[in-house]
């Protein structure tokens, strides 16, 4: 059924609201924001049309709140609400709630997202829908002998994965049958505190994999395309830093049986709108499905950069009964596109992050250079939400090129006031590895220690203490100057002429 | 003596700003471009390599600055600085202060120490 989406409520903050507001107001829509009393300065506030409070400062007493939310968005008149990525996007209940208020949900059905959030259950209907799954057990295990079967069979390492959600909560390798007791208890409570389900099951340990996802659409109307893949292997703490598309390691062959299996995959669990279904792929260049996520992901841009399709258009298109307009022969594949996730970290302390205003920001441009950004100079990255700061994209016709560009944007990036992970961006994209595009999921595990980014440029300490001293000399000179007289009372060349340039 | 002594993360410079835009540094001369960019932005070109800094003041004689993503302390001492220093590292080694005087004319009434009393800082 057509339905008219004539005001959107954004139900989310930083890059993905102001990426989805952008979109949606070039499509004539109205925008509502929501915001907590920590972020009334953020771009995404001031970027919409309205905007409403929704409390103070975490989480879960702002974006989590779903009541609060759909309340808002019944008050403001809107049509629809898109969940982002994060907070509610994955939240089956939200959804309902969503459409029982006579609100378009932007984003997949509630009985889809969570078929595909229940990790057994996916891998049941996938499985039957015949896409290849990593060899493990279909069911929960209750108890270590389940698990220690299994291992007989497949040999270690084995990985205990939780069935109610993924992200690397409850998750345990095993290497041997000493340490599985202790993992299994480990990964059953750290499951039940992450998603309040305790229920754990067995896969075998793909050593090395490689990380590659496909982005898919799906209409109302049983109609389904991918829009190719994503390689995201380059991950810290189980988090995608560096993501680009094409692979290098897909062929056009692999290309086409990997998106035919994903778009069954989505089709299996009666998907509706934009998704991404995750792989791994082993040594052999063997793919097994991993989970699906049923969001528009943080990764997009790059496909979107080789398509030319603007997914959250197509996902606003979708949501409004509309059916797909483009078939999956007419999709073409153009160039090179390379993301780096600007993050408020300390890479050389463990990634960790790292709080404060925002000082100084200055984005890279020039042709190529795409950056999808939530914070702007002043803005704070504050203890509340996720550090990220901005996307970099960058698109060439080749991967060398698209590299580059990457390496110059990124020395272009000035940013002060808080710690970034700019630095060691640049070193991965830069090291031989991956240039050849030789790596996996272990990159910075084996590679990277941070010693690496020490700065080698001998000068920048010389350049520093010069400029100091000249600030000091302007500051004792102007000190003089309020104070009216020179020590010999002349007038100084000092305070007439150069420094002019140093006063604010 | 240079004007300045520099310190940067323990690393000493001697510096001498000779005219608006040259600067001696430990014995080397460089031709110096020094532009104010916006609050604690600088632009500096120094022998025509260019460096932007983001420093801020941090107490009398400290700044704070970052570059790329390193932090760098720095202290920045001029003569009237250093002599201070150098009297003060004099005294305490040699513990040759003869007379003590005070800031403005009084009467002692009392005195606390005795004469070959020990001072400790």
């Amino acid at each position: 059924m057509k339905k008219q989406i004539k005001k959107l409520l954004i139900a989310n903050r930083g890059e993905i609201a102001v990426r989805v507001l952008r979109s949606a107001k070039e499509m004539g829509i109205v925008t509502v924001a929501v915001y907590s009393e920590v972020d009334r300065l953020m771009p995404h506030v001031r970027l919409a049309d309205e905007a409403y409070c929704i409390g103070k400062a975490t989480a879960a007493e702002t974006y989590l709140q779903k009541e609060k939310i759909i309340e808002v968005a019944l008050k403001s008149n809107s049509d629809a609400i898109h969940p982002g990525y994060g907070f509610l996007s994955e939240n089956a209940e939200f959804s309902k709630m969503v459409e029982d208020a006579g609100i378009i949900f932007v984003g997949p059905p509630a009985s889809a997202i969570k078929s595909m959030g229940d990790k057994i259950a996916a891998r049941k209907l996938v499985k039957a829908a015949g896409v290849p799954i990593v060899p493990g057990t279909d069911v929960q295990i209750s108890d270590i002998s389940e698990a220690s079967a299994f291992a007989d069979k497949f040999t270690y390492p084995i990985l205990l994965k939780a069935a109610g959600g993924g992200g690397g909560k409850g998750m345990r390798i095993v290497s041997n049958v000493d340490e599985l007791a202790s993992a299994f208890r480990s990964a059953q409570s750290e499951a039940q505190s992450a998603f309040g389900d305790n229920r754990v099951y067995v896969e075998k340990y793909l050593e090395n994999p490689r990380h590659i996802e496909f982005q898919i659409l799906a209409d109302q109307y049983g109609n389904a395309i991918h829009l190719g893949e994503r390689e995201c292997s380059i991950q810290r703490r189980h988090q995608k830093i560096i993501e680009e598309s094409p692979s290098v390691i897909i062929t056009p062959e692999m290309r086409k049986k990997m998106g035919e299996s994903a778009v069954k995959a989505a089709l299996s669990s009666g998907y509706v709108n934009a998704g991404t279904i995750e792989f791994l792929v082993d040594k052999h260049r063997n793919y097994y499905f991993l989970e699906m996520n049923t969001r528009l992901q943080v990764e997009h841009p790059v496909t979107e950069m080789i398509t030319g399709i603007d997914l959250v258009k197509e996902q606003l298109r979708i949501a409004m009964g509309q059916p797909l307009s483009l078939k999956q022969e007419e999709i073409r594949f153009r160039g090179h596109a390379l993301e780096c996730r600007i993050y408020a970290e300390d890479s050389e302390n463990n990634f960790l992050p790292s709080i404060g205003i925002i000082t100084k920001l200055r984005s890279p441009q020039g042709f190529g250079v795409r950056e999808d950004r939530g914070v702007d100079e002043g803005n704070e990255i504050s203890v509340y939400y996720d550090p990220m700061i901005s996307k970099l994209i960058t698109w060439a016709d080749t991967r060398d090129e698209a590299i580059h560009k990457m390496t110059r944007a990124l020395k272009e990036y000035n940013l002060a006031g808080v710690q970034t992970n700019i630095q060691a961006c640049s070193w991965i994209i830069n090291h031989p590895k991956f240039i050849e595009g030789n790596f996996d999921t272990h990159f910075i595990k084996e590679y990277f220690t941070p010693e690496m980014l020490r700065n080698e440029n001998k000068q920048i300490p010389e350049a520093l203490a010069i400029a100091a001293a000249f600030i000091q000399k302007f500051e004792k000179i102007e000190a003089q100057q309020i104070a009216g007289t020179d020590r010999d009372g002349s007038i100084s060349n000092w305070k007439t002429k150069r420094y002019e340039n140093l006063r604010g | 003596m240079a004007e300045f002594k520099v310190t940067v993360n323990k690393q000493e410079f001697d510096i001498d700003l000779r005219s608006n835009q040259s600067a001696l540094v430990n014995g080397t001369e460089y031709t110096v471009d020094l532009n104010r960019a916006g609050i604690n932005q600088y632009s500096i070109i120094l022998n025509n390599q260019v460096f932007e800094i983001n420093i801020k003041k941090d107490g009398l004689n400290r700044f704070e600055a970052q570059y790329s993503n390193d932090i760098f302390e720095i202290t920045v001492e001029d003569e009237k600085d250093l002599l201070l220093k150098q009297f003060t590292h004099q005294s305490e080694a040699t513990h040759k202060i003869i007379n003590i005087t005070a800031p403005m004319p009084g009467l002692v009434l009392k005195i606390e120490v005795e004469v070959g009393q020990q001072i400790n800082l």
